[in-house]
């Protein structure tokens, strides 16, 4: 159920951020005068506090996505397989998000 | 597939497919986005490097593509959002027509971005810049 609610949330906020996201990639892959911008932006505390906010909710969505997936194909076709690799996925973005914050 | 209980419009099968056609296409690229931004952040890919790559015919087509797919998950997600929460017909058809307006627009304004460098106004190497 949170697992649920968790996808549709990081889903809108990632709708949001990753068309911005390839945007700024592109133009700072296209001119060196927004390349300087984007950069400096990027290292400032509001760009590290976006990319990790954005790193975290894209893994989370990625991994329960792929969890879907699986879903889709019939491999966790029970109650018991869909409450535990929710948990998997919670715990995982948990720890990705430490580790993030600790390296980034 | 026999045709019975489609949903009201019938496409619900129709979106439910290219939603995950396009989650998997997204599961192989997404990393590579992130990979790439994470990396310049970190200061390890320099201007030049990211410019040569992103001015290949190659990276150029595999971003327009991921620029669809991208647009293609939002949609069908967006669709399945909008029509759990709002309920009457009117209002559903509104909602969709201005989101389906918005994001073929993003859709446009985004592959002129990635094909006709629209860095024109900055400094682009093929271009003659620095």
């Amino acid at each position: 159920m949170f697992a649920s609610i968790a996808h549709r949330a990081s889903g809108i906020f990632l709708v949001f951020i990753i068309p911005a996201a390839l945007w700024l990639l592109l133009a700072m892959a296209h001119g060196s005068i927004a390349y300087m911008y984007g950069l400096a932006w990027l290292q400032s505390a509001t760009g590290t506090v976006v990319l990790w906010l954005t790193c975290v909710a894209l893994f989370y969505h990625f991994s329960n996505g792929i969890r879907f997936l699986l879903l889709d194909i019939g491999k966790t076709d029970s109650r018991e397989a869909m409450k535990l690799s929710a948990k998997i996925v919670v715990f995982t973005t948990i720890l990705f998000a430490l580790i993030l914050a600790v390296k980034i | 597939m026999k045709d019975k209980d489609l949903g009201t419009a019938g496409t619900g099968f129709h979106d439910w497919y290219w939603q995950r056609i396009s989650a998997v296409f997204l599961l192989l690229t997404i990393p590579v986005l992130m990979g790439l931004l994470l990396l310049t952040y970190n200061g390890n890919i320099s201007f030049h490097s990211l410019n040569t790559w992103f001015t290949h015919p190659i990276s150029k087509t595999l971003s327009n593509l991921f620029l669809f797919a991208l647009l293609t998950h939002m949609w069908t997600g967006l669709k399945v959002i909008i029509e759990d929460y709002v309920h009457t017909t009117a209002a559903r058809a509104v909602v969709l027509n201005i989101l389906l307006i918005l994001l073929v627009g993003f859709a446009m304004y985004m592959s002129y971005f990635i094909w006709a460098e629209i860095s024109y106004t900055f400094n682009c190497i093929p271009c003659g810049g620095k």
